[in-house]
Protein backbone atom coordinates (compact mmCIF):
# COMPACT_ATOMS: atom_id res chain seq x y z
CA UNK A 1 0.00 0.00 0.00
CA UNK A 2 1.64 3.23 -0.62
CA UNK A 3 1.89 5.77 2.13
CA UNK A 4 -0.90 8.31 1.58
CA UNK A 5 -3.36 4.89 1.38
CA UNK A 6 -1.50 3.88 4.70
CA UNK A 7 -2.12 7.31 6.65
CA UNK A 8 -6.01 7.38 5.18
CA UNK A 9 -6.21 3.78 6.51
CA UNK A 10 -4.93 4.98 9.83
CA UNK A 11 -7.26 7.89 10.61
CA UNK A 12 -10.57 6.25 8.73
CA UNK A 13 -9.99 2.97 11.12
CA UNK A 14 -10.04 4.62 14.44
CA UNK A 15 -13.30 6.93 13.38
CA UNK A 16 -15.22 4.16 11.60
CA UNK A 17 -14.53 2.30 14.86
CA UNK A 18 -16.01 4.89 17.07
CA UNK A 19 -18.91 5.05 14.70
CA UNK A 20 -19.15 1.23 14.97
CA UNK A 21 -18.94 1.01 18.77
CA UNK A 22 -20.94 3.85 18.92
CA UNK A 23 -24.21 2.45 17.14
CA UNK A 24 -23.60 -1.15 18.64
CA UNK A 25 -23.55 0.35 22.15
CA UNK A 26 -26.73 2.83 21.51
CA UNK A 27 -28.61 -0.51 19.59
CA UNK A 28 -27.78 -2.54 22.90
CA UNK A 29 -28.40 0.48 25.38
CA UNK A 30 -31.84 0.97 23.99
CA UNK A 31 -32.99 -2.49 22.67
CA UNK A 32 -36.55 -3.71 23.90
CA UNK A 33 -36.48 -6.23 26.61
CA UNK A 34 -38.82 -9.21 26.39
CA UNK A 35 -41.74 -8.84 28.25
CA UNK A 36 -42.30 -11.43 31.26
CA UNK A 37 -45.91 -11.36 32.78
CA UNK A 38 -46.24 -11.37 36.27
CA UNK A 39 -49.67 -10.10 36.63
CA UNK A 40 -52.56 -10.12 34.30
CA UNK A 41 -53.49 -7.34 31.86
CA UNK A 42 -55.60 -4.55 32.92
CA UNK A 43 -57.50 -4.92 29.94
CA UNK A 44 -58.48 -8.63 31.57
CA UNK A 45 -59.33 -7.25 35.00
CA UNK A 46 -63.24 -8.30 34.23
CA UNK A 47 -62.06 -11.89 34.00
CA UNK A 48 -60.29 -11.41 37.58
CA UNK A 49 -58.03 -14.68 37.65
CA UNK A 50 -56.85 -14.33 40.57
CA UNK A 51 -53.35 -16.19 40.34
CA UNK A 52 -54.04 -18.46 43.19
CA UNK A 53 -57.47 -19.45 42.09
CA UNK A 54 -55.97 -21.10 38.91
CA UNK A 55 -55.63 -24.43 38.79
CA UNK A 56 -52.12 -25.63 38.03
CA UNK A 57 -53.36 -29.21 36.34
CA UNK A 58 -49.96 -30.59 35.19
CA UNK A 59 -51.46 -29.38 31.38
CA UNK A 60 -48.08 -28.40 29.16
CA UNK A 61 -47.53 -27.16 25.90
CA UNK A 62 -45.59 -28.96 23.98
CA UNK A 63 -43.15 -25.99 23.20
CA UNK A 64 -40.90 -24.41 25.98
CA UNK A 65 -41.92 -21.14 27.71
CA UNK A 66 -46.42 -21.23 27.48
CA UNK A 67 -48.03 -22.23 30.92
CA UNK A 68 -51.47 -23.53 30.79
CA UNK A 69 -53.95 -22.99 33.75
CA UNK A 70 -58.14 -23.66 34.48
CA UNK A 71 -60.44 -22.23 36.57
CA UNK A 72 -63.96 -21.48 37.00
CA UNK A 73 -65.81 -18.34 37.63
CA UNK A 74 -69.47 -17.24 37.69
CA UNK A 75 -70.38 -20.82 36.57
CA UNK A 76 -67.65 -20.16 33.49
CA UNK A 77 -65.20 -22.84 32.62
CA UNK A 78 -61.35 -20.48 31.78
CA UNK A 79 -58.21 -21.45 30.16
CA UNK A 80 -55.36 -19.25 31.24
CA UNK A 81 -52.49 -19.11 28.67
CA UNK A 82 -49.29 -17.30 30.16
CA UNK A 83 -46.34 -17.41 27.94
CA UNK A 84 -43.35 -16.36 29.55
CA UNK A 85 -41.78 -14.88 26.92
CA UNK A 86 -42.77 -13.79 23.30
CA UNK A 87 -43.93 -16.56 21.45
CA UNK A 88 -42.56 -15.21 18.27
CA UNK A 89 -45.48 -15.84 16.59
CA UNK A 90 -47.97 -12.73 16.09
CA UNK A 91 -50.71 -14.28 14.82
CA UNK A 92 -51.63 -17.60 17.01
CA UNK A 93 -55.17 -18.37 17.55
CA UNK A 94 -55.81 -20.80 20.19
CA UNK A 95 -58.55 -23.44 19.52
CA UNK A 96 -60.22 -26.39 21.76
CA UNK A 97 -59.87 -29.66 19.77
CA UNK A 98 -61.41 -33.28 20.55
CA UNK A 99 -57.82 -34.39 18.76
CA UNK A 100 -54.74 -34.42 18.89
CA UNK A 101 -53.04 -32.31 15.49
CA UNK A 102 -51.27 -35.04 13.25
CA UNK A 103 -49.32 -32.57 11.66
CA UNK A 104 -49.30 -28.98 10.80
CA UNK A 105 -53.29 -28.75 9.73
CA UNK A 106 -55.71 -28.43 12.64
CA UNK A 107 -58.59 -31.32 12.78
CA UNK A 108 -61.30 -31.38 12.16
CA UNK A 109 -64.10 -30.20 14.85
CA UNK A 110 -61.83 -27.34 16.44
CA UNK A 111 -63.27 -24.64 18.44
CA UNK A 112 -61.93 -21.27 18.14
CA UNK A 113 -61.29 -20.28 21.62
CA UNK A 114 -59.38 -16.49 20.84
CA UNK A 115 -56.16 -14.85 20.24
CA UNK A 116 -53.12 -14.53 21.89
CA UNK A 117 -51.21 -11.47 22.27
CA UNK A 118 -47.41 -11.51 22.34
CA UNK A 119 -46.29 -12.10 26.19
CA UNK A 120 -49.84 -11.68 27.86
CA UNK A 121 -51.32 -13.89 29.31
CA UNK A 122 -54.57 -14.45 27.84
CA UNK A 123 -57.90 -16.07 29.82
CA UNK A 124 -59.91 -17.71 27.28
CA UNK A 125 -63.54 -19.27 28.12
CA UNK A 126 -64.34 -22.62 26.84
CA UNK A 127 -67.55 -22.84 25.27
CA UNK A 128 -70.26 -25.08 27.20
CA UNK A 129 -70.13 -28.08 24.93
CA UNK A 130 -66.65 -28.47 25.22
CA UNK A 131 -65.99 -31.35 28.20
CA UNK A 132 -64.30 -29.77 31.56
CA UNK A 133 -61.15 -32.29 30.62
CA UNK A 134 -59.78 -34.21 27.95
CA UNK A 135 -59.46 -33.00 24.43
CA UNK A 136 -56.48 -30.50 23.70
CA UNK A 137 -55.98 -26.69 23.49
CA UNK A 138 -53.74 -26.22 19.92
CA UNK A 139 -51.98 -22.76 19.40
CA UNK A 140 -52.17 -22.58 15.17
CA UNK A 141 -50.47 -19.64 13.16
CA UNK A 142 -52.46 -18.55 9.99
CA UNK A 143 -50.03 -16.85 8.67
CA UNK A 144 -47.50 -20.10 8.74
CA UNK A 145 -50.55 -22.35 8.47
CA UNK A 146 -49.11 -24.10 10.60
CA UNK A 147 -49.51 -25.67 14.10
CA UNK A 148 -47.48 -24.08 17.07
CA UNK A 149 -48.21 -25.65 19.75
CA UNK A 150 -50.34 -28.50 21.48
CA UNK A 151 -51.47 -29.20 24.78
CA UNK A 152 -53.63 -32.03 26.14
CA UNK A 153 -56.45 -31.31 29.23
CA UNK A 154 -55.68 -33.73 31.40
CA UNK A 155 -58.39 -34.63 33.94
CA UNK A 156 -59.09 -32.77 36.93
CA UNK A 157 -56.63 -34.14 40.00
CA UNK A 158 -54.00 -35.19 37.87
CA UNK B 1 2.61 -13.55 -11.51
CA UNK B 2 0.98 -14.15 -14.82
CA UNK B 3 2.21 -12.65 -18.31
CA UNK B 4 -1.73 -12.41 -19.33
CA UNK B 5 -5.33 -11.88 -18.45
CA UNK B 6 -6.65 -15.26 -17.41
CA UNK B 7 -10.18 -15.82 -15.74
CA UNK B 8 -8.35 -17.29 -12.43
CA UNK B 9 -4.59 -18.37 -12.86
CA UNK B 10 -5.34 -21.84 -10.97
CA UNK B 11 -2.32 -23.39 -8.98
CA UNK B 12 -2.49 -25.87 -6.11
CA UNK B 13 -2.66 -23.49 -3.59
CA UNK B 14 -5.17 -21.55 -4.95
CA UNK B 15 -7.23 -24.82 -5.34
CA UNK B 16 -6.68 -26.09 -2.08
CA UNK B 17 -7.35 -22.64 -0.27
CA UNK B 18 -10.73 -22.43 -1.90
CA UNK B 19 -11.47 -25.94 -1.90
CA UNK B 20 -10.98 -25.52 1.77
CA UNK B 21 -13.04 -21.89 2.30
CA UNK B 22 -15.98 -23.78 0.28
CA UNK B 23 -16.06 -26.80 2.39
CA UNK B 24 -15.93 -24.84 5.56
CA UNK B 25 -18.73 -22.79 4.32
CA UNK B 26 -20.71 -25.59 3.24
CA UNK B 27 -20.06 -27.08 7.11
CA UNK B 28 -21.08 -24.25 8.76
CA UNK B 29 -24.13 -23.59 6.50
CA UNK B 30 -25.29 -27.82 7.04
CA UNK B 31 -24.71 -26.64 11.01
CA UNK B 32 -26.57 -23.91 11.61
CA UNK B 33 -29.13 -24.83 9.58
CA UNK B 34 -29.26 -28.50 11.17
CA UNK B 35 -29.20 -27.03 14.71
CA UNK B 36 -31.57 -24.63 13.92
CA UNK B 37 -34.30 -27.31 12.76
CA UNK B 38 -34.08 -28.73 16.30
CA UNK B 39 -33.58 -25.24 18.43
CA UNK B 40 -36.16 -23.15 16.36
CA UNK B 41 -38.21 -26.02 14.99
CA UNK B 42 -40.87 -23.56 14.10
CA UNK B 43 -38.46 -21.55 12.00
CA UNK B 44 -39.04 -21.53 8.30
CA UNK B 45 -36.76 -23.24 5.99
CA UNK B 46 -36.65 -20.05 4.65
CA UNK B 47 -35.67 -17.82 8.32
CA UNK B 48 -33.18 -20.38 8.29
CA UNK B 49 -31.39 -20.11 4.92
CA UNK B 50 -31.66 -15.78 5.76
CA UNK B 51 -30.08 -16.29 8.90
CA UNK B 52 -27.26 -18.92 7.97
CA UNK B 53 -26.05 -17.02 4.83
CA UNK B 54 -25.95 -14.05 7.04
CA UNK B 55 -24.15 -15.23 9.75
CA UNK B 56 -21.76 -16.80 7.67
CA UNK B 57 -21.01 -13.56 5.36
CA UNK B 58 -20.59 -11.58 8.50
CA UNK B 59 -18.30 -14.44 9.68
CA UNK B 60 -16.30 -14.32 7.14
CA UNK B 61 -16.14 -10.64 6.59
CA UNK B 62 -14.53 -10.13 9.74
CA UNK B 63 -11.85 -13.18 9.21
CA UNK B 64 -11.55 -11.53 5.65
CA UNK B 65 -10.63 -8.08 7.56
CA UNK B 66 -8.22 -9.79 10.14
CA UNK B 67 -6.44 -11.10 7.60
CA UNK B 68 -4.13 -7.51 6.45
CA UNK B 69 -3.16 -6.92 9.70
CA UNK B 70 -2.60 -10.37 11.01
CA UNK B 71 0.15 -11.21 8.07
CA UNK B 72 1.52 -7.08 9.15
CA UNK B 73 2.29 -8.33 12.80
CA UNK B 74 2.89 -11.81 12.19
CA UNK B 75 4.43 -13.13 8.96
CA UNK B 76 2.88 -16.89 9.39
CA UNK B 77 -0.41 -15.40 8.64
CA UNK B 78 0.68 -14.72 4.80
CA UNK B 79 -0.46 -17.52 3.22
CA UNK B 80 -4.01 -16.57 4.07
CA UNK B 81 -3.53 -13.49 2.28
CA UNK B 82 -2.34 -14.82 -0.49
CA UNK B 83 -5.82 -15.98 -2.16
CA UNK B 84 -7.93 -12.92 -0.30
CA UNK B 85 -9.86 -12.22 -3.36
CA UNK B 86 -11.38 -15.05 -3.50
CA UNK B 87 -12.59 -15.39 0.22
CA UNK B 88 -14.14 -11.60 -0.46
CA UNK B 89 -15.64 -12.61 -3.55
CA UNK B 90 -17.65 -15.68 -1.68
CA UNK B 91 -18.42 -13.45 0.70
CA UNK B 92 -20.35 -11.25 -1.61
CA UNK B 93 -22.28 -14.40 -2.94
CA UNK B 94 -23.18 -15.25 0.63
CA UNK B 95 -24.37 -11.75 1.45
CA UNK B 96 -26.02 -11.36 -1.81
CA UNK B 97 -27.96 -14.78 -1.41
CA UNK B 98 -28.89 -13.00 2.27
CA UNK B 99 -29.83 -9.99 0.47
CA UNK B 100 -32.17 -11.79 -2.12
CA UNK B 101 -34.01 -14.54 0.42
CA UNK B 102 -34.81 -11.64 2.82
CA UNK B 103 -36.15 -8.87 0.06
CA UNK B 104 -38.34 -12.14 -1.47
CA UNK B 105 -39.44 -12.85 2.02
CA UNK B 106 -39.88 -10.00 3.40
CA UNK B 107 -40.58 -7.61 0.07
CA UNK B 108 -41.58 -8.85 -3.01
CA UNK B 109 -45.40 -10.22 -1.95
CA UNK B 110 -46.78 -6.08 -1.83
CA UNK B 111 -47.67 -3.74 -5.08
CA UNK B 112 -44.65 -2.07 -4.18
CA UNK B 113 -41.32 -2.68 -6.07
CA UNK B 114 -39.50 -4.94 -3.88
CA UNK B 115 -35.96 -2.61 -4.03
CA UNK B 116 -38.32 0.37 -3.25
CA UNK B 117 -40.31 -1.61 -0.30
CA UNK B 118 -36.30 -1.92 1.05
CA UNK B 119 -35.72 1.70 0.94
CA UNK B 120 -38.86 3.12 2.01
CA UNK B 121 -41.11 0.15 4.31
CA UNK B 122 -39.38 2.11 7.53
CA UNK B 123 -38.68 5.59 7.77
CA UNK B 124 -38.56 6.10 11.77
CA UNK B 125 -35.08 7.26 11.03
CA UNK B 126 -35.38 9.05 14.63
CA UNK B 127 -35.69 5.88 16.69
CA UNK B 128 -32.99 3.52 17.44
CA UNK B 129 -35.64 0.12 17.81
CA UNK B 130 -37.23 0.75 14.79
CA UNK B 131 -34.88 2.46 12.72
CA UNK B 132 -34.71 1.03 9.36
CA UNK B 133 -31.55 -1.42 9.19
CA UNK B 134 -32.38 -2.91 5.99
CA UNK B 135 -30.90 0.26 3.51
CA UNK B 136 -27.50 -0.24 5.63
CA UNK B 137 -27.24 -3.73 4.69
CA UNK B 138 -28.59 -2.83 0.62
CA UNK B 139 -25.72 0.06 1.14
CA UNK B 140 -23.19 -2.20 2.21
CA UNK B 141 -23.96 -4.92 -0.41
CA UNK B 142 -23.51 -2.50 -3.14
CA UNK B 143 -20.34 -1.72 -1.97
CA UNK B 144 -19.66 -5.17 -2.21
CA UNK B 145 -21.23 -6.07 -5.52
CA UNK B 146 -18.23 -3.22 -6.35
CA UNK B 147 -15.44 -4.72 -5.23
CA UNK B 148 -16.38 -8.56 -6.45
CA UNK B 149 -16.97 -7.07 -9.85
CA UNK B 150 -13.72 -5.24 -9.95
CA UNK B 151 -11.75 -7.99 -7.85
CA UNK B 152 -9.54 -9.55 -11.19
CA UNK B 153 -6.43 -8.56 -12.35
CA UNK B 154 -8.39 -6.52 -15.49
CA UNK B 155 -9.59 -4.16 -12.87
CA UNK B 156 -6.31 -3.84 -11.06
CA UNK B 157 -4.11 -3.17 -14.19
CA UNK B 158 -6.65 -1.09 -15.51
CA UNK B 159 -7.82 0.59 -12.48
CA UNK B 160 -3.83 1.05 -11.31
CA UNK B 161 -3.02 -0.50 -7.66
CA UNK B 162 -3.30 2.94 -6.32
CA UNK B 163 -6.79 3.67 -7.60
CA UNK B 164 -8.12 -0.36 -6.91
CA UNK B 165 -6.87 -0.43 -3.94
CA UNK B 166 -8.42 3.26 -2.66
CA UNK B 167 -11.65 1.15 -4.11
CA UNK B 168 -11.47 -1.55 -2.58
CA UNK B 169 -10.78 0.38 0.83
CA UNK B 170 -14.19 0.74 1.11
CA UNK B 171 -15.02 -2.28 2.67
CA UNK B 172 -14.72 -0.84 5.86
CA UNK B 173 -17.17 1.28 5.00
CA UNK B 174 -19.11 -1.48 4.45
CA UNK B 175 -18.28 -2.67 7.56
CA UNK B 176 -19.12 -0.15 9.82
CA UNK B 177 -22.59 -0.21 7.47
CA UNK B 178 -22.88 -3.93 8.31
CA UNK B 179 -22.18 -3.63 11.73
CA UNK B 180 -25.38 -0.73 12.14
CA UNK B 181 -27.38 -3.23 9.89
CA UNK B 182 -26.67 -6.04 12.49
CA UNK B 183 -27.43 -3.92 15.54
CA UNK B 184 -30.17 -2.01 14.69
CA UNK B 185 -31.70 -4.66 13.09
CA UNK B 186 -31.06 -8.60 14.48
CA UNK B 187 -30.01 -7.29 18.00
CA UNK B 188 -33.17 -5.70 18.23
CA UNK B 189 -35.13 -8.27 17.82
CA UNK B 190 -33.90 -12.54 18.96
CA UNK B 191 -30.68 -11.62 19.72
CA UNK B 192 -28.83 -13.80 22.30
CA UNK B 193 -25.67 -12.68 25.26
CA UNK B 194 -23.56 -15.10 23.52
CA UNK B 195 -24.96 -13.33 19.54
CA UNK B 196 -24.00 -9.89 21.00
CA UNK B 197 -20.96 -10.92 22.53
CA UNK B 198 -19.84 -12.59 19.77
CA UNK B 199 -20.63 -9.52 17.28
CA UNK B 200 -18.61 -7.16 20.00
CA UNK B 201 -15.92 -9.86 20.13
CA UNK B 202 -15.84 -9.64 15.93
CA UNK B 203 -15.46 -5.36 16.28
CA UNK B 204 -12.74 -5.30 18.98
CA UNK B 205 -10.69 -7.88 16.73
CA UNK B 206 -11.22 -6.14 13.14
CA UNK B 207 -10.61 -2.44 14.91
CA UNK B 208 -8.23 -3.22 17.24
CA UNK B 209 -6.04 -5.66 15.32
CA UNK B 210 -6.16 -2.99 12.38
CA UNK B 211 -5.03 0.14 15.17
CA UNK B 212 -2.21 -2.07 16.24
CA UNK B 213 -0.85 -2.48 13.15
CA UNK B 214 -1.06 0.91 12.27
CA UNK B 215 0.46 1.99 14.87
CA UNK B 216 3.54 -0.43 14.27
CA UNK B 217 3.74 0.58 10.10
CA UNK B 218 3.77 4.50 11.45
CA UNK B 219 7.14 4.27 12.60
CA UNK B 220 9.33 3.04 9.37
CA UNK B 221 6.46 5.95 7.87
CA UNK B 222 8.36 8.54 9.08
CA UNK B 223 10.45 10.39 6.64
CA UNK B 224 14.73 10.03 7.22
CA UNK B 225 15.55 12.63 8.83
CA UNK B 226 19.34 12.88 7.69
CA UNK B 227 20.84 15.40 5.72
CA UNK B 228 22.20 14.75 2.29
CA UNK B 229 26.06 13.80 2.19
CA UNK B 230 27.80 15.61 -0.15
CA UNK B 231 27.04 13.23 -3.22
CA UNK B 232 23.15 14.17 -2.33
CA UNK B 233 22.88 10.74 -1.16
CA UNK B 234 21.01 9.69 2.19
CA UNK B 235 22.83 7.36 4.50
CA UNK B 236 20.10 5.24 5.51
CA UNK B 237 22.43 2.92 8.46
CA UNK B 238 24.46 -0.02 8.26
CA UNK B 239 24.96 -2.82 6.14
CA UNK B 240 25.64 -5.13 8.82
CA UNK B 241 22.13 -4.62 10.16
CA UNK B 242 20.39 -5.78 6.94
CA UNK B 243 19.92 -9.67 6.75
CA UNK B 244 21.43 -11.18 3.53
CA UNK B 245 18.77 -11.57 0.52
CA UNK B 246 16.25 -9.14 2.87
CA UNK B 247 15.75 -5.94 2.88
CA UNK B 248 15.32 -2.67 5.40
CA UNK B 249 12.51 0.05 4.71
CA UNK B 250 13.35 3.73 5.17
CA UNK B 251 11.04 6.84 3.81
CA UNK B 252 12.39 9.04 1.22
CA UNK B 253 11.07 11.63 -0.65
CA UNK B 254 7.69 10.44 0.38
CA UNK B 255 7.64 7.29 -0.05
CA UNK B 256 8.77 4.09 1.48
CA UNK B 257 11.94 2.89 -0.33
CA UNK B 258 13.37 -1.01 0.46
CA UNK B 259 17.17 -1.47 0.79
CA UNK B 260 18.21 -5.17 0.01
CA UNK B 261 21.49 -6.45 0.59
CA UNK B 262 22.98 -8.87 -1.52
CA UNK B 263 26.09 -9.79 -0.48
CA UNK B 264 28.56 -6.98 -0.04
CA UNK B 265 26.30 -4.90 -2.54
CA UNK B 266 23.02 -2.98 -1.20
CA UNK B 267 19.98 -2.65 -3.84
CA UNK B 268 17.35 0.17 -3.27
CA UNK B 269 14.12 0.28 -4.55
CA UNK B 270 10.23 1.24 -4.03
CA UNK B 271 8.81 -0.62 -1.32
CA UNK B 272 5.73 -1.13 -3.48
CA UNK B 273 4.88 -3.85 -5.55
CA UNK B 274 2.79 -2.72 -9.18
CA UNK B 275 0.77 -5.65 -8.48
CA UNK B 276 -1.60 -4.83 -5.22
CA UNK B 277 1.15 -2.69 -4.11
CA UNK B 278 2.65 -5.49 -1.63
CA UNK B 279 5.71 -4.56 0.69
CA UNK B 280 8.13 -5.73 -1.33
CA UNK B 281 10.95 -5.08 1.35
CA UNK B 282 9.38 -7.81 3.55
CA UNK B 283 10.22 -10.05 0.69
CA UNK B 284 13.27 -11.50 -0.10
CA UNK B 285 15.90 -11.67 -3.08
CA UNK B 286 14.97 -15.15 -4.89
CA UNK B 287 16.98 -15.93 -8.19
CA UNK B 288 18.86 -12.75 -8.26
CA UNK B 289 15.27 -10.92 -7.76
CA UNK B 290 13.30 -9.59 -5.01
CA UNK B 291 10.04 -11.43 -4.87
CA UNK B 292 7.14 -10.27 -3.27
CA UNK B 293 5.69 -11.71 -0.01
CA UNK B 294 2.06 -11.63 -1.19
CA UNK B 295 1.95 -13.25 -4.60
CA UNK B 296 5.53 -13.69 -5.81
CA UNK B 297 5.74 -10.89 -8.33
CA UNK B 298 9.83 -10.60 -9.04
CA UNK B 299 11.64 -7.71 -9.85
CA UNK B 300 15.48 -7.73 -11.13
CA UNK B 301 17.60 -5.72 -8.18
CA UNK B 302 19.87 -3.36 -10.81
CA UNK B 303 16.70 -2.00 -12.53
CA UNK B 304 13.43 -2.80 -10.78
CA UNK B 305 11.98 -5.05 -14.31
CA UNK B 306 10.21 -8.41 -13.94
CA UNK B 307 12.31 -10.72 -15.58
CA UNK B 308 10.85 -11.30 -19.27
CA UNK B 309 8.24 -12.08 -20.19
CA UNK B 310 6.98 -9.99 -17.53
CA UNK B 311 6.29 -6.31 -17.86
CA UNK B 312 6.23 -4.92 -14.75
CA UNK B 313 8.72 -2.80 -13.04
CA UNK B 314 9.30 -0.92 -10.01
CA UNK B 315 11.52 2.91 -9.89
CA UNK B 316 14.96 1.75 -8.37
CA UNK B 317 17.33 4.25 -6.88
CA UNK B 318 21.24 4.46 -7.21
CA UNK B 319 23.12 2.96 -4.02
CA UNK B 320 26.67 3.48 -2.78
CA UNK B 321 28.21 1.58 0.17
CA UNK B 322 31.08 3.58 1.88
CA UNK B 323 32.68 2.23 5.43
CA UNK B 324 30.24 -0.45 6.01
CA UNK B 325 27.06 2.49 5.59
CA UNK B 326 24.38 2.18 2.97
CA UNK B 327 24.21 5.76 1.25
CA UNK B 328 21.28 6.01 -1.18
CA UNK B 329 20.22 8.62 -3.27
CA UNK B 330 16.53 9.45 -3.18
CA UNK B 331 15.92 10.84 -6.41
CA UNK B 332 14.53 7.24 -8.57
CA UNK B 333 16.82 6.22 -11.43
CA UNK B 334 14.67 6.92 -14.95
CA UNK B 335 12.06 4.13 -15.26
CA UNK B 336 13.61 0.65 -16.36
CA UNK B 337 9.26 -0.24 -18.18
CA UNK B 338 9.92 -1.78 -21.21
CA UNK B 339 7.65 -0.64 -24.23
Amino acid sequence: MIRSLRLAHRVALPVLGVASFGIFAAAVATRPQPPITTQYPAALASDRPNRSEVLALGDTFDVPGISLGRFEENGKKWLLIAPNRDPGRPDLLAYWSPMKPAGKELPAGVILLGALSGAASVSLSLPTNVPASGGFVVLYSPADRTVFATAQLLPTGR
Amino acid sequence: MSEHYVAVGWNRQKKLYDSATLAGIALYLAAFIGVGTFVQPFATAETLIIRGLGTCALALLHVILCIGPLCRLDRRFLPLLYNRRHLGVTMFFLAFGHGAFAIIQFHALGDVNPLVSVLVGETRFGSITNFPFQPLGLAALVILLLMAATSHDFWLANLTAPVWKRLHMAVYVAYALLIGHVSLGFLQGEATTVTTGLLALGMVAVFGLHIIAGLRESVPDRPLDRPLNDTGFVDVGALAEIRESCAKTVTLAGERVAVFRHGDQAFAMSNVCQHQNGPLGEGRIIDGCVTCPWHGYQYRLEDGASPPPFTEAVPTFETTVRDGRVFVNPKPRPSARRA
